[in-house]
């Protein structure tokens, strides 16, 4: 295999697949990038089994081929080369030779054929989203997701394409964030599935605000195209709690608040949360909440925020990460809070459709 | 006796013998315990190969007359008990009259016995259960019961024997047990005619440890402080067990007996772990020789016929008494273990002198003079408790005045004084032993603090140390804090069994104080609805579970924090000092200080000592000095 290409172009397709490689690992193969000539240019590919992803750049091939190099040392070879052109070459013994400027690399290789394929999808349910939607709709839930293994089912956001819409969902069972994405969805191809959290990182990163993301679900898997690139992942399999019954029906109070004021005035006060039994206390008064912490090892901070209240005086207690998340995450500048009483859960929403429940806490003796 | 119904009470003893008589070492068992039983002072055991082809118990007790000897080995013979009211109350070892009938079925047997006052004895030859021949014989007044070729008739069963070293093992761990049972009873042991032990009568159980498992491991006990009689079921714990920090790989030095009858019980040992607590590393296990005394109508022997099982009419009140009894005594040595941290209080030149100049003298007073003077000052203070010490307490601040180390190290090194710790404020003696002076030689591998006492060289781990002064610092805190609890978005169901269930309904407050939200549905079913912040991991079901079987050990009156612990010491391991993190004096003296003034100074939250004591008596076996 021989091509050559700016280092630019490579730096750029090393960049999306680089960090899906295993950074543990038994099998050696699994740290490398298999890198495939095509018509126009070179596929280069990278998988932990669970999440692969594939990517195309243009480069131009003098020889075709393929063989598989460790992700990581390429990358950072590449980085530091010191001239824009580079000239890439690799033997049957999967040796590779890369020249750029006067510098020269040797690299070896493991082949080809001991890389594990990338699933193929057959008779696959296929919707197509645009991508600033999406990348939108994921950075306001997938903070919430659950990273602790034995909640496995948690460990992802659940998609459910069903009733001309994306619902999705994510939580860890003291909070749970939710967006509904409008979609057509033709007959027979409704279907909910759990997304693990690694490939929604990696969608993340590969999301841009244009353009559209073709989401295609196989049996147990699912892939995504987007700007020319591939990421498939295994699904998670199991069930995912019933999270319509944690949505409460009705608030009896609602807050409108600045999202950024109200932001700062929580992170300032939970400055004085001691790590252990974070809370944060919410104490409501006409037109008017005091955000207060008090921790008797450090101290205590409180600080008032004028807002639109006319009910009764009440107090609250939150997490206050769990309170900060979403504020952190939401781009609007209003933000609503909606609350019942201080047992019942608290609900964050905006004027589009993002739901946000989080747990009181109960703060006892 | 028709000789069908002979055969089939033969038979009838050899399925008995399948429960009773396991092993060489369950007839040492069966039989010493029924001389104990006939109340005899001496008990002589031999055994040839493994106690396969011979075992044989010789003992000074009441002996039996000719009729009793013939009963004794018909089935469900027993002068032991008559009704079943008699069976509810058990207070003698053997108790089902089944093992003499079972041995004579499974071995070439001998009975030999005399009555002290009798003429003559009674000899008795069985073969497999076949009584071959009754006669008169001379031997000395008490029972000499002898079995030969042990399943003899039996290949299917002596096929599962091990190898005679195995079962010989077996045999030596039975009797140790019962010699540790009953220390006023001499003990004899010959094993293929060489004397194994010879354990004279003693009147104190330390004695017979001692006799049995030598000075060292003797050394390592301490008494068990019972804290009263349990009203309920009048509870009497005695024994001993291992210091803090003193722990083994396996159960094999744990030895509970329970009126006097060895046991291998999961509450006990549950409760003897649960006492040492932090003081314990996961995967280690105590020493424990302990005796618990109590009803016989509180505890239930008949579970099993080899009789290592027992069940506890009220467990819950066992576990708690000995849990309780086990802090105690940890809490009680803390004095002794303190000391071993401050200098030797022998003159200078019984001891070599340390090699090292060691540290700066911390103090005013030690600076201005020669450090050997300074050596005798803080003895004088050792000795003195009382004394003011004309010293500047390091918390004032001063600054550390750093001679240049001499060119020629003086007699005696430096002495780092540290002020007599004041009592806190809330008058708790605490820290009371800490009271003198540290002998710093140095930091090793800037993590082992290294200290000399009386009995050596003391070596400190620095992190291990801080770690535990953290811990507990910031669970006192914790303790006055509100306990917040995070409330579920989905409340989950919890089916117990009606024990547990019962025990979370009466234990629903303090798990309320926990921050666990728990409601009964009645029907053994639970709502699960709130959990405290800290405890985030985890399938919610699982870790209530959990919760629930660790609160069960730990018994009333367990801190709130129990739960937080585990979060509590993963936070102090982060802020602790580390190794290679370079303390100067002053912090040590704190350091060392603040340990001794710890509730557990023995060990780090995760059970690992904080402190190695190396005895000159084990150095001197290091050079060779002294024989191991
Ligand atoms: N060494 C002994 N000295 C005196 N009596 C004994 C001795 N061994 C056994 N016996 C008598 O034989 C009876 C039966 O013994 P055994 O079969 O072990 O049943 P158990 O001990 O349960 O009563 C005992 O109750 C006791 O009266
Ligand atoms: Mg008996
Ligand atoms: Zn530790």
């Amino acid at each position: 295999m021989k091509f050559h290409l700016s280092k630019e172009k490579l730096l750029e397709g090393l960049q999306q697949v680089q960090s899906v490689v295993s950074t543990r690992t038994t099998l050696p193969i699994l740290s490398n990038v298999l890198l495939q000539t095509n018509g126009k240019g070179i596929n280069m590919t990278t998988t932990d089994l669970d999440v692969g992803v594939r990517c195309n750049i243009e480069a131009e091939i003098t020889e075709a081929g393929a063989t598989t190099l460790p992700a990581r040392r390429l990358f950072n070879i590449i980085r530091e080369l010191p001239s824009s052109d580079v000239q890439f070459e690799s033997d049957a013994k999967n040796v590779a030779s890369i020249h750029s400027g006067q510098s020269f690399f040797k690299i070896l290789g493991l082949p080809e054929e001991e890389f594990p394929p990338l699933p193929k999808f057959e008779g696959a349910k296929v919707y197509t989203l645009r991508q600033g939607q999406l990348k939108d709709a994921l950075k306001k839930t997938s903070y919430a997701i659950s990273t602790d293994e034995t909640r496995y089912v948690l460990n992802g956001i659940l998609c459910s394409f069903k009733e001309g819409k994306l619902t999705l969902v994510a939580t860890d069972g003291r909070r749970l964030a939710m967006v509904d994405l409008e979609l057509e969805i033709a007959p027979g191809k409704e279907a909910s599935v759990i997304i693990p959290a690694k490939a929604i990182n990696e969608l993340q990163r590969l999301l841009k605000d244009d353009g559209e993301i073709e989401i295609r679900l196989g049996e147990n898997q699912v892939a995504f195209e987007l700007n020319g690139t591939l990421l498939v992942s295994k699904l998670i399999e199991g069930n995912y709690p019933n999270y319509r019954q944690v949505i409460p029906n009705e608030a009896k109070e609602r807050i409108e608040l600045e999202r950024e004021t109200f932001l700062n005035a929580v992170r300032r006060v939970s400055l004085l949360t001691s790590e252990k039994s974070n809370s944060l206390k919410l104490i409501f008064t006409k037109n008017n909440i005091d955000i207060a912490a008090n921790s008797p090892e450090i101290g205590e901070a409180k600080e008032s925020l004028p807002v639109k209240y006319g009910g009764k005086d009440f107090t609250i207690a939150f997490n206050p990460e769990f309170l900060m998340a979403p504020l952190r995450n939401l781009p609007e500048d209003t933000v609503y809070l909606d609350l019942i009483d201080e047992m019942s859960p608290g609900v964050i929403k905006i004027n589009t459709s993002f739901l946000y429940v989080l747990m009181p806490m109960r703060i006892s003796y | 006796m028709s000789r069908v119904a002979l055969l089939s009470e033969i038979v009838a003893s050899q399925v008995a013998a399948g429960e009773v008589v396991e092993r060489p070492a369950s007839v040492v068992k069966e039989l010493v315990e029924n001389s104990l039983d006939a109340g005899a002072r001496t008990i002589e055991t031999v055994t040839a190969r493994g106690g396969i082809a011979l075992v044989r118990v010789t003992d000074d007790g009441h002996g039996m007359d000719r009729d009793d000897a013939l009963l004794c080995l018909e089935r469900h013979a027993t002068s032991k008990i008559r009704t079943g009211a008699d069976l509810a109350a058990i207070a003698t070892l053997g108790f089902r009259g089944e093992a003499m009938p079972s041995i004579a079925s499974v071995s070439r047997f001998r009975l030999a016995t005399r009555e002290p006052g009798a003429l003559a004895g009674t000899e008795i030859l069985v073969n497999g259960g076949k009584i071959e021949t009754v006669r008169d014989c001379g031997d000395a007044p008490g029972t000499s019961v002898e079995a030969r070729a042990l399943f003899f008739n039996l290949p299917a069963r002596r096929k599962f024997l091990r190898s005679e070293a195995t079962e010989s093992a077996h045999v030596e761990t039975q009797l140790q047990m019962l010699a540790i049972a009953h220390p006023s009873v001499r003990f004899i042991y010959i094993r293929d005619g060489r004397t194994v032990f010879q354990l004279p009568a003693v009147t104190r159980l330390l004695d017979r440890i001692r006799d049995l498992c030598g000075a060292e491991a003797a050394d390592e006990l301490t008494p068990v402080e019972d804290g009263g009689r349990v009203a309920e079921n009048d509870l009497k714990i005695s024994g001993f067990i291992g210091k803090a920090g003193v722990s083994r790989g396996n159960r094999s030095s744990q030895r509970i007996f329970i009126n006097g009858r060895a046991v291998d019980n999961g509450v006990v040992n549950q409760a003897l772990r649960e006492g040492y607590h932090t003081a314990l590393m996961k995967g280690r296990y105590p020493v424990a020789y302990l005796f618990l005394e109590m009803d016989p109508a509180a505890v239930d022997v008949n579970v099993h016929p080899a009789k290592r099982e027992v069940r506890f009419r009220a467990p819950g009140s066992v576990r708690e008494a000995l849990t309780a009894a086990v802090r105690r005594t940890l809490e009680a040595g803390r004095a002794d273990w303190s000391r071993s941290f401050h200098q030797p209080p022998l003159p200078e030149q019984t001891r070599p002198a340390a090699m090292v100049p060691a540290l700066a003298v911390a103090d005013r007073a030690a600076s201005n003079s020669s450090p050997a003077a300074a050596a005798r000052f803080d003895r004088a203070d050792f000795s003195t408790p009382d004394l003011a010490l004309p010293v500047a307490p390091p918390a004032l601040g001063l600054p550390v005045a750093k001679p240049p180390a001499p060119l020629f190290p003086e007699e005696g090194a430096a002495v780092v004084s540290t002020r007599k710790e004041e009592a806190p404020a809330g008058g708790a003696p605490r820290g009371a032993a800490s009271a003198g002076a540290f002998k710093i030689l140095g930091v090793l591998g800037k993590l082992y603090v290294l200290m000399e006492n009386a009995s050596g060289l003391v070596l400190v781990d620095q992190h291990a140390a801080h770690e535990r002064i953290l811990f507990e610092e910031l669970r006192r805190r914790l303790e006055a804090q509100e306990v917040n609890s995070q409330k579920l978005l989905m409340p989950l169901t919890l089916q117990l069994g009606p024990k547990d269930a019962d025990w979370l309904r009466q234990n629903l407050e303090p798990l309320q104080k926990m921050g666990i939200g728990l409601e009964d549905f009645g029907a053994g079913s639970f709502k699960l609805d709130a959990l405290p912040p800290f405890l985030q991991g985890g399938e919610p079901l699982a870790l209530v579970r959990e919760i629930i079987d660790a609160l069960q050990a730990a018994g009333s009156g367990t801190s709130r924090l129990r739960l937080g612990e585990d979060m509590i010491a993963k936070t102090v391991c982060r802020h602790a000092v580390k190794a290679n993190d370079v303390l100067r004096e002053r912090e040590l003296v704190k350091l060392l200080e603040d340990l001794l003034a710890c509730e557990l100074p023995y060990c780090c939250p995760h059970g690992r000592p904080t402190m190695i004591q190396m005895s000159y008596g084990e150095l001197e076996r290091k050079f060779g000095r002294r024989a191991p």
